[in-house]
């Protein structure tokens, strides 16, 4: 800091009163993205850099938190990982819905009643690990939505896609994450059975619905 | 086709609240006659609650607050030079003398002898003048003192014959980060520098010289008619405004860099 403050202390005061409240979120996102504490770090600390630059680009009255992480984000995307092409794979053939029927409506419930700490520091590993496994561009979602509660319009500017690419990859990457805690609550016990019912899928589109039922009318 | 099957597709948009209100209070609707899928709303709020319960990090590390605040410390001054003296410039022409010029065919009603036509050896000047990165004249440190704009256009006035007023990109994206006294022929240009968010940096030179037809060709960008050459692998497109011409290069592809001269605001 020093004893001199300079003529940029307003900007810097500024700054630093606006951005680094939302560090611990920066730093458990980067935590997420890279998977290791000293990537982080180093992540963390250039988006804020670059943030500090481009001060003035923010918008003022917009989401500082959702600036912040669309800095950090393409930060991310150019320097810790170059083959951004090589897994967009997910929204072309392989695109297929993920089967709502996994889930079982005793899972269901064994779910959303009160589960033992043991149990669920075990669940919460697995959920962890699952998560790490997503590929990058829906893992980005599941962070940025689920975890940092940004809006579909936030995370599509940081992303740089259109909305419905964020809801449907969103929808994928929740789809797989639920079927992981399934599938470990049942291991673990927690839940009995493992018997999907209603398996099949049709993928429903609102649109086709309301249609068809104002055509109905 | 059922609403329940309706209902599962979206709950997650409708937990997130991002449906349009006639579908978000149909869904409600939905829910309250549907055993079934309230369960399955039930679900996907102990999906999150899990979810963040298992992805809660520790706060980032002291350490990291300390070394952020070192950079942010170490960040002004390098960035605080905010005038160099000019004087010994000018000694320095960019365009080479030997340069060729292919002034063959003066096209149109542009007679009038008073400027100098650039060719494609001022335009290659311009893409070395931004590829071997010459420092700049006067560096801008956004908002300080003055707005970089004008920081800019008073450090030309008088050096130029010119009103120099930098581009304004469309993106805010890029900013300014400074300028130089150039050369296009023997006439001085400004040269201009900016820095876009992912760190490339772009050039644009501003000169009343004209453009020799034969160095460029006409390129359409929306309503924008500009011109365009690559320049020992550079992208060059170039607009003419008001008497002047502005040539962009940059570390970024041609459709950007042709989008973002398109878009830039030079005339006010």
């Amino acid at each position: 800091m020093g004893f001199f403050r300079n003529k940029t202390s307003a900007r810097r005061d500024a700054f630093e009163r606006e951005a680094l409240p939302h560090l611990d979120a920066l730093y458990a996102t980067a935590l997420r993205l890279t998977r290791s504490p000293s990537d982080a770090e180093d992540l963390v600390q250039d988006a804020m850099l670059k943030a500090f630059r481009f001060y003035e680009s923010f918008e003022a009255g917009t989401n500082m938190k959702a600036w912040l992480l669309r800095i950090l984000t393409n930060t991310f995307i150019n320097r810790y990982r170059r083959s951004v092409r090589e897994r967009r794979v997910f929204d072309g053939a392989l695109a297929v819905p993920v089967g709502e029927g996994v889930m079982s409506q005793a899972a269901m419930r064994g779910l959303t009643s009160p589960i033992a700490d043991a149990q669920r520091r075990l669940l919460g590993e697995e959920i962890q690990r699952a998560v790490d496994e997503l590929p990058e561009d829906h893992r980005v979602m599941i962070l940025l939505a689920d975890v940092e509660e940004l809006s579909y319009k936030e995370i599509a500017d940081i992303v740089g896609c259109p909305v419905g690419t964020v809801m449907s990859r969103l929808h994928r990457a929740r789809k797989s994450l639920q079927k992981s805690l399934v599938d470990q609550a049942v291991q673990l016990g927690i839940v009995a059975d493992p018997e999907p019912i209603d398996a099949d899928e049709e993928v429903v589109s609102l649109e086709d619905w309301r249609a068809k039922k104002v055509a109905a009318r | 086709m059922n609403p329940c099957e309706l209902f599962r597709r979206h709950v997650g948009v409708f937990v997130d609240g991002e449906l349009d209100p006639a579908s978000q209070l149909e869904l409600e609707q939905h829910t309250s006659s549907c055993a079934n899928c309230r369960e399955h709303l039930a679900f996907e709020h102990a999906y999150r609650v899990h979810l963040r319960d298992a992805l809660t990090t520790p706060p980032a590390p002291a350490s990291l607050h300390a070394r952020i605040r070192l950079e942010l410390d170490r960040e002004p001054e390098q960035r605080k030079r905010s005038y160099v003296p000019v004087a010994r410039r000018l000694s320095v022409p960019l365009a080479s003398a030997a340069a060729v010029a292919l002034v063959v065919g003066v096209v149109g009603q542009r007679s009038e002898p008073a400027s100098e036509r650039a060719g494609l050896a001022d335009l290659e000047d311009i893409v070395a003048l931004h590829s071997i990165r010459l420092p700049a004249d006067v560096a801008v440190q956004p908002k300080e003192p003055q707005p970089p704009m004008q920081t800019v256009s008073s450090f030309f006035r008088g050096k130029v014959s010119f009103p120099v007023r930098p581009a304004e990109f469309d993106s805010r994206d890029v900013r300014l980060v400074g300028a130089r006294l150039s050369n296009v022929r023997a006439r001085r240009a400004a040269a201009l520098y900016y820095e876009t968010l992912a760190g490339q940096r772009l050039t644009v030179v501003v000169t009343d010289a004209d453009v020799e037809d034969e160095a460029v060709q006409p390129l359409r960008f929306g309503d924008r008619s500009l011109f365009y050459r690559d320049v020992r692998g550079y992208p060059v497109p170039v607009r003419r405004e008001a008497g002047l011409t502005y040539a962009f290069t940059g570390d970024v592809d041609r459709d950007t860099l042709v989008r973002l001269a398109a878009q830039a605001r030079v005339t006010y």
